[in-house]
């Protein structure tokens, strides 16, 4: 129409919104009000929540651009493309990279050798073990793998091999195997056989052979029975000499010790006078396992070279090397290198050294300096030391110590062999061959004295076809106590003392198995409680940005309400236009008489629905305060709680270090320290869990109640979508 | 420091009912939460498909509304129109009137 357009003629403009809302405010219509400052408590978990969040965006390759684009659109901007997950720990990542659980890493952590070699690929393979199995070492096929992993390096010296397949005690085929092999190689056919023998066949058969030693010292293998009681997984005892080889543990070497002991113990009752190194092997046999093992070896390995005409001491020098490095102090290196893997495996040498009464006493306080350095960086080394000190001074008998003594003075002139030997010998009945023997020994190898930890080694060593006939006297004399060179009460002795050292070298073990578990328990409980603490700051988060979300679902049902309301309105409204709008000659007229009853129905109805509104208002407040305080309740308890707890431990742990004296055994400063931390770890974890339980129910109930809202809400919507849409048809229908 | 408790590697009977009651209980209760969160994982995850279908009816709502929005407008333009034609027929009426009145009085005194 041109006339409009010449006239200019146009209906105004739309209301901006703030002149639209003042106008509905004074028409009495309910309007959002913009000025309100709501109080969201939850606010910040609504930002931690978008900072965290990530959109998932799936494109294919080489299109990420455009999906990252539309998201950068969508979110305005800064949505880093590497959003984590929400409740991710940094513990999650650590299992996915890499294979070690958290448990490995803490106890690496704590108890890792910071002085270790620089040869070792795994730095901690015996702290490794703990996590494939459960926490049995000497259970564990890993832990002998890295073993011989770490043992590898050495391999220049044949005789490693020996120890490290050794080392897998836990499969019985390959102990005797390389018995065999050792000792056939020599061409010790009686050896072998006794030793398979004993590798092969119960027990029964050393009671047999050992006869005096069995009858008068069935003490070594009530010890071994005694042990059984120990923590240590043990299987079902069965044959004795089997089963322990069986189990894998300890005990299967403290069989093939058992071997050495009789083998030895022959020695010593056929030549007489190796009754102290008689004992002494049984030392370094029972000390610990790899270290028992070694010493077979060790024993083999020497009977093999004397047999190749080889210098004992040289043997003894090489055997050593295969420990490590130092050649002199053979044990001493290997138990450097223990130390540096394991310090139960130092531990366990330094016993061997210090138990043995000959030149090694020397090596002794070498050996126990040395794990001190590789191992002083850890905390447990100190353990280490403070268990080793008790068991030398109990262990050692005043014989003993007194022989020792006298070997620390002997060895230093390494010609006084013959003094030596008739020192050494605390029964002073002197085998002039083997005395001779054992002063051409000094004599040979004097300078590797200390290095030669097995003097019942040198001995058999040093002359094999002896040991051989020893042996067979030992075999076939078996069963008889009086050999001819030693009265019964001297054997008595012997035998007590031996049984002694071993049940000595026995609790050391048993306490070496007990601070290693201590240790992981430790661990892993501390692994456990920092992995219940992240559960628990999830759950607060989860919690959290329920509360957030309440909030939201408030604001959405208070906007809800307003547009129902302003709907209610606006079809007031349209029905008015629509009477309005009839034809110019209708005429509405009410009925004049009813007007007073109609304004009052009006009002009614006005009334009654603003009272609606504001129920209905109050329901939604109330649905919003409900949600809070449970929040709220929920974390108030939790740092309650947190509170709490600190308090209550200090009363709490005297109580807790006598329940855990059972479990100790010559606790030290660290040993209470350990427990408590035990004891304190426990204790937190069951308040976590507890609290985690209220967590998970405050959160469910949240969880609940916001999903009847929600589902009010979509009710809401629902009706005022339809609504809206009657409206619009209506006004589309206005002509 | 030597305990003053002997070594016992027996665990008492009693002791360690109660210890293993205290872990079993332990265990319990973190079991008993773990089939709550279960629980709750599956309510969030009908709640997020709840919200997925409110999101959806809101977006339903918004263009419904603009909707509503747009037909108001049409309507109001449409009666400020009506008004001025009201208006301008009123308008013509009365200049007719006024005509109607004028011209014959002009007429009857000219």
């Amino acid at each position: 129409m041109g006339l409009k357009k010449f006239l200019k003629l146009k209906p105004p403009d739309e209301d901006v919104v703030s002149i639209n809302r003042e106008k509905l405010n004074e028409l009495g219509v309910a309007i959002k009000n913009p000025n309100k400052k709501k109080r969201e408590k939850f606010a910040a978990y609504g930002v931690f929540a978008r900072d965290k969040g990530k959109e998932k965006i799936y494109a294919p390759p080489g299109y990420e651009q455009y999906a990252l684009k539309l998201q950068q659109e969508k979110d305005g901007a800064s949505t880093s493309a590497e959003g984590e997950d929400l409740n991710s720990s940094p513990l999650d990542s650590n299992d996915k990279s890499n294979n070690n659980s958290s448990s490995s890493t803490t106890t690496t952590n704590n108890i890792e050798n910071t002085g270790g070699r620089s040869g070792n690929s795994a730095s901690d393979p015996y702290m490794k073990a703990p996590n494939k199995s459960d926490f049995d070492p000497y259970a564990n096929n890993n832990y002998t793998n890295n073993y011989n992993e770490n043992r590898g390096g050495n391999s220049s010296n044949p005789y490693e091999k020996i120890p490290t397949s050794s080392n897998n005690f836990n499969n019985n085929n390959n102990k005797p195997k390389y018995d065999n092999r050792g000792r056939g190689a020599a061409g010790y056919n009686n050896f072998t056989d006794f030793n398979s023998g004993v590798n092969s066949e119960p027990v029964d058969r050393y009671y047999a052979t050992g006869g005096p030693s069995s009858s008068l010292g069935s003490g070594p293998y009530d010890s071994y029975e005694n042990n059984k009681m120990t923590p240590q997984p043990v299987n079902g005892d069965g044959q004795n000499g089997n089963t322990y080889r069986n189990n894998g543990n300890p005990y299967g070497v403290r069989a093939a010790r058992s071997t050495n002991d009789s083998n030895n113990s022959s020695v010593g009752r056929t030549t007489g006078a190796q009754p102290s190194p008689g004992g002494n092997p049984y030392s370094n046999m029972s000390t610990n396992d790899t270290v028992k093992n070694e010493s077979n070896t060790e024993h083999n390995n020497t009977s093999t070279n004397t047999s190749m005409g080889v210098n004992p001491y040289g043997t003894m020098n090489t055997s050593s090397d295969y420990g490590a490095k130092n050649t002199n102090n053979g044990i001493i290196g290997s138990s450097n290198e223990y130390g540096v893997e394991d310090q139960n495996k130092t531990t366990s040498t330094t016993t061997i050294s210090t138990s043995t009464p000959t030149g090694t006493t020397t090596t002794t306080t070498t050996t126990t300096a040395n794990p001190i350095p590789n191992v002083g960086s850890t905390g447990y080394s100190t353990y280490e030391e403070d268990l080793n000190a008790p068991p030398l001074s109990a262990i050692a008998t005043a014989q003993k110590q007194s022989s020792a003594q006298v070997f620390d003075d002997l060895n230093a002139p390494p010609g006084d062999g013959e003094e030596q030997a008739i020192n050494y010998d605390p029964s002073t009945t002197v085998a002039l061959e083997q005395d001779g023997e054992f002063q051409s020994n000094i004599g040979n190898g004097g300078d590797d004295l200390n290095g030669s930890i097995h003097d019942s080694q040198q001995y058999q060593s040093y002359d094999p076809n002896q040991n051989q006939n020893q042996d067979y006297g030992y075999d076939y004399q078996a069963g008889i106590n009086d050999t001819g060179y030693k009265t019964f009460e001297q054997l008595q002795e012997e035998e007590r003392q031996k049984q002694q050292q071993q049940e000595d070298e026995e609790v050391d073990e048993i306490k070496q198995q007990i601070r290693f578990t201590k240790q992981s328990s430790v661990a892993s409980t501390r692994n456990t409680l920092k992995m219940a603490q992240e559960a628990e700051m999830a759950g607060m988060n989860t919690l959290g940005m329920l509360g957030h979300q309440s909030e939201q679902l408030n604001n959405v049902e208070n906007n809800l309400m307003l547009m129902n309301v302003q709907n209610r309105e606006a079809e007031d409204k349209v029905k008015e236009l629509k009477k309005l709008n009839r034809s110019i000659l209708a005429v509405h007229v009410s009925n004049p008489f009813t007007s007073k009853r109609r304004l009052r129905e009006q009002e009614d109805r006005i009334k009654t629905q603003r009272m609606q509104d504001k129920l209905e208002q109050q329901q939604l407040n109330n649905g919003l305060y409900n949600s809070s305080r449970r929040i709220e309740g929920a974390f108030d308890e939790n740092v309650h709680s947190i509170n709490n707890a600190s308090v209550r431990e200090r009363y709490q742990r005297q109580e807790a270090l006598n329940r855990s004296k059972k479990y100790q055994f010559e606790n030290d400063e660290e040993d209470d320290e350990m427990e408590l931390e035990i004891d304190r770890n426990l204790d937190k974890i069951g308040q976590i869990s507890g609290r985690l339980r209220k967590l998970a129910l405050a959160t469910g109930q949240e969880v609940d109640g916001q999903q009847e809202r929600i589902k009010k809400i979509e009710e809401d919507t629902d009706n005022l979508d339809i609504n809206i849409h009657l409206n619009t048809t209506r006004l589309t229908n206005i002509r | 420091m030597s305990s003053s408790v002997p070594y016992d590697p027996y665990i008492p009977p009693a002791e360690e009912e109660n210890s293993q009651s205290k872990a079993a209980a332990l265990k319990a209760e973190i079991d008993d939460t773990v089939g709550i969160m279960r629980d709750n994982i599956n309510k969030v995850a009908e709640r997020g498909e709840r919200l997925t279908s409110i999101e959806d009816k809101a977006d339903n709502l918004a263009v419904s509304a603009q909707g509503f929005k747009r037909g108001a407008n049409r309507v109001r333009k449409q009666m400020w129109w009506k008004d001025l034609k009201m208006k301008m027929c009123l308008v013509l009426v009365v200049i007719i009137l006024l005509v109607v009145i004028v011209v014959p009085i002009a007429v009857h005194f000219a």
